[in-house]
């Protein structure tokens, strides 16, 4: 795996769709995928990012834009009361989950490439559940309910991880971007031991995603043992991955707004060929973009950045070759 | 043809499949991929990557080695000025009395003295990334270049007031340069560029030339001639009154500044030495794409109407060039119908 | 000195995330004390707090909990206050439209409070038109967008066209803040200053004429 740019929703423009409708219904949503996964055949495809889902069948309320991400309106959980109250859902039937089971299955059924499912990380979940700034504030005021909560998350992650593997995904991305506010212990205890566990239990590899500047945390990512991290724009990816082993990927991470999205032809140009450059001695570096494209990206942006891509892979490829004869 | 292919083509006094093009630019490409002159002075990679990036981005033809003509003085205890805004520049010369002083003085040890090493780093990493697609072209100062930095202006008043000592220095910066040129080339360099600004004809005379620019030049390529690499000479000012004189160096091409006429260097010459040259730098940095174009095609007709010529600036660039104005140079040498 | 005393006692409490006890302790000394020796104490607290945050000593939670601290001492120090409100800089911030993030806004909020900025807190979820008209109606200086997510950053770049539009450009520094964005954007979208965090933010306000 070379290229894998975190792209769902640019598919809606191919599609003329609205993020909704993609959201809402997998056969929408499948349809976008697909015309833009042809168009740009990436090594690995994921689906449309949504951390909604979970929450969603755990009885949350949204917010669902006709073309905006969906939002949780309430936090239901305001102590450890209140967990007891949940119930783990099943994701044959509860919210969406189902029909994000089945854009898994037509991905499956009819992708050649790997094929990627994403989950809402523990602690992110335990954020939408108890509303963010008050769980982070739990992590000193109420560590226990804190770690109650993230067990619940991690039971919940769990069942639909299970049910993602059923439906024939290839890889897991754990997307756990609250924890990128916590301290390196913080994060030991609230998130990387139950991503560990998820890792642990789960038969197809995993990787996890920390949107924004995650360096202070890459020690304790890499004390979860999975197939590799996908990391943000913000963070210096040639020294962070001095510290990465080498038998884990690393995916990033090309600004997915600023260049990606909107930047100019040089600019995509530069700084591809620069990211692909500094890391050219990294055997397991994947290009990747540090966070979720918008569904504006210009497509003219991405089939340059695919192909600068593919171009350096094959080229290094040709040389190695050529040494090895 | 490979960009490497055709500018070796014109090096060889051949006609490619179209015309050459290299730029003299060192914090010009740093500045385009957003370096700063710190960056380049303290990084290998992040120039290797600048230089990489312009040539495939520009669509010129060789790379180059960020010193340009300074890395050897610095290396032999001249100050570098290096200030974001401005190019390098010595600021002292080591080498105040003869008497005193040149005994003192050493020779370079390439892998070893000042940044030399990691200029050799950059050369080997560039012809990891280029070989066989872009020109290695790194820079080497000519023996009178050398002898200047260490002198400061006073090396003009040697000329005929100093005569013997500053033959003395020849002498050394001559093994020095041997030691240098040799090294670049196990580094990888394709093609060497001799630079000697100082030899001018806008400072020193004909004879001058003759006798001590002219001649340590020479002595310097038959050292380096050995070891395969191609040279060519980069020599700055109006030389249009000795243009004869550097058809005897064994050089493969001979890069002229804007004050030169190239017809008359053609005819000088003839077609086997490889002209390069020569779009004004200030009109590189001022004028419009269109005028560019226009420059770099009478350039063309006048000297390389039958090959044997590599369209470039007459000396480094502005680091403010507008890339636009090397595009008009890059599509206009790729336009022309030999 | 029983003064001093106590006011480094306050810095303690709220760097400790103290809420209830820093404002019991702002109630007992504020009967004695000019309240700007508190609100000054507050400052000092919130810059220091910020160049722990930069060395990574604390992080949000540490964060989150002295500001809830440092409100409740403004909150008892505020109604003593006699400022001249016209005199102070106001700002107005915001997470963009179809965000419901705040955490950052939030502390952006209590620092800038913290530093005697007037700050004008539009809250999650905020139209393009409704930072303008705020800034306008609230004569701001400062205009203030945050945001999270990258499917939201282009409500960042319609509030600069609509200042743009209004030919009001010139009259506010727009700054823009949030995990998904950068200087690169910051520049592409006519934004002043992209600031990572809410003391870079702070000292780019202070740094104005």
């Amino acid at each position: 795996m070379r290229l894998a740019p975190l792209m769902g929703l640019p598919g809606i423009t191919l599609s003329q769709t609205t993020l909704r409708q993609n959201l809402e219904d997998p056969g929408t949503q499948w349809r976008s995928l697909s015309m833009l996964i042809e168009r740009l055949e990436p090594d690995a495809a994921f689906p449309m990012m949504d951390l909604s889902v979970e929450a969603e069948a755990l009885g949350c309320d949204l917010i669902k834009p006709e073309n905006g991400s969906f939002c949780i309106a309430d936090h239901p959980i305001g102590c450890s009361e209140d967990i007891s109250k949940l119930r783990l859902p099943n994701p044959l039937r509860d919210g969406r989950l189902p029909k994000k089971l089945r854009v898994i299955r037509e991905m499956s059924r009819h992708l050649d490439c790997i094929n990627v499912a994403y989950v809402t990380g523990p602690f992110t979940l335990a954020g939408l559940l108890a509303g963010a700034t008050s769980l982070i504030k739990s992590v000193l005021k109420n560590p226990e309910f804190v770690q109650r909560l993230v067990d619940f998350s991690e039971a919940v992650i769990r069942i639909y991880i299970n049910a993602l593997v059923d439906s024939g995904a290839d890889m897991i991305c754990i997307l756990e971007p609250t924890a990128v506010t916590l301290s390196p212990h913080q994060f030991s205890t609230h998130s990387a031991r139950p991503m560990q566990n998820l890792s642990e239990s789960c038969p197809i590899p995993v990787i996890i995603h920390i949107c924004g500047d995650s360096t202070a945390l890459i020690d304790e990512m890499i004390g979860v043992n999975c197939l590799g991290y996908s990391l943000d724009s913000k963070v210096d990816l040639p020294v962070l991955a001095r510290r990465i082993p080498r038998d884990r990927l690393i995916l990033g991470n090309l600004d997915p707004v600023a260049i990606v999205a909107y930047g100019e032809t040089e600019q995509i140009r530069l700084e591809t060929r620069q990211l692909l450059h500094n890391m050219a001695d990294k055997e397991n570096f994947v290009l990747s973009t540090g966070c979720d494209l918008p569904m504006d990206t210009q497509m003219g942006n991405l089939e340059l950045m695919c192909s600068l891509a593919r171009s350096h892979f094959g080229e290094r490829m040709a040389r190695q070759l050529d040494r090895s004869v | 043809m490979t960009s490497y292919q055709r500018f070796m083509s014109a090096l060889s006094g051949q006609k490619p499949d179209q015309v050459p093009v290299m730029v003299f630019n060192r914090d010009w490409a740093m500045k385009q991929v957003g370096f700063t002159v710190n960056d380049m002075m303290n990084g290998v990679e992040r120039f290797v990557f600048a230089q990489y990036h312009c040539a495939i981005e520009f669509g010129y033809d060789a790379v180059q080695d960020p010193h340009g003509i300074s890395a050897e003085s610095e290396a032999l205890g001249c100050t570098l000025r290096i200030e974001e805004g401005f190019p390098l520049t010595v600021i002292d010369h080591p080498i105040r009395d003869y008497e005193k002083d040149l005994s003192g003085l050493k020779v370079l040890d390439p892998y070893r003295d000042g940044r030399l090493p990691s200029i050799l780093e950059m050369v080997r990493r560039l012809k990891e990334l280029c070989a066989g697609s872009f020109v290695v072209n790194p820079y080497i100062q000519a023996p009178f270049r050398n002898a200047a930095m260490l002198r400061g202006n006073d090396v003009y008043k040697d000329l005929s007031r100093n005569r013997d000592h500053l033959v003395q220095l020849l002498e050394k910066t001559l093994i020095s340069q041997i030691a240098y040129g040799n090294a670049l080339v196990n580094a990888g360099a394709d093609v060497l560029v001799i630079s000697d600004p100082t030899s001018s004809g806008d400072v020193v005379s004909r004879a001058y030339w003759l006798e001590l620019g002219h001649e340590y030049v020479k002595k310097l390529v038959k050292y380096l001639r050995p070891t395969g690499v191609k040279i060519y000479l980069h020599i700055c000012g109006d030389n249009n009154d000795r243009l004869e004189t550097f058809a005897d160096l064994d050089l493969d091409g001979i890069s002229f500044g804007e004050k030169v006429d190239l017809e008359a260097a053609r005819n000088t010459l003839g077609d086997r030495t490889c002209i390069i040259g020569n779009v004004g730098t200030a009109n590189l940095l001022n004028s419009s794409p269109e005028a560019i174009a226009d420059e770099s095609r009478m350039c063309i007709e006048k000297a390389g109407k039958n090959g044997s010529f590599i369209l470039c600036s007459g000396c480094s660039i502005s680091k403010d060039c507008p890339p636009e104005n090397i595009r008009a140079m890059v599509s206009t040498a790729s336009e022309y119908k030999y | 000195m029983i003064i001093i005393k106590e006011l480094e006692e306050l810095a303690i409490l709220v760097k400790d995330g103290e809420e209830e006890e820093s404002a019991e302790l702002a109630e007992r000394i504020i009967v004695t004390l000019e309240p700007q020796k508190i609100i000054q104490t507050l400052t000092a607290t919130m810059r220091e707090l910020g160049i722990l945050f930069e060395k990574r000593e604390i992080f949000v939670p540490e964060l989150l909990l002295a500001s809830d601290a440092l409100l409740a001492v403004m909150k008892v120090v505020e109604p003593h206050l006699q400022q001249n409100r016209d005199q102070v800089r106001t700002v107005v911030l915001g997470t963009v439209a179809g965000d419901l993030h705040e955490i950052g806004k939030n502390i952006v909020s209590v620092v800038l409070k913290a530093e005697g900025f007037n700050v004008i807190d539009l809250g999650t979820n905020v139209v393009a038109h409704e930072f303008v008209s705020a800034a306008v109606k609230n004569r701001a200086s400062i205009v203030g967008l945050s945001t999270l997510m990258t499917t939201t950053m282009h409500v960042q770049r319609e509030v600069i066209e609509r200042l743009v539009a209004e030919k009001i450009r010139e009259r506010f520094k727009v700054i823009v803040g949030g995990a998904p964005v950068s200087q690169k954007w910051a520049d592409q979208i006519g934004a002043d200053v992209y600031c990572e965090d809410a003391f870079k933010g702070a000292a780019y306000i202070n740094s104005l004429p």
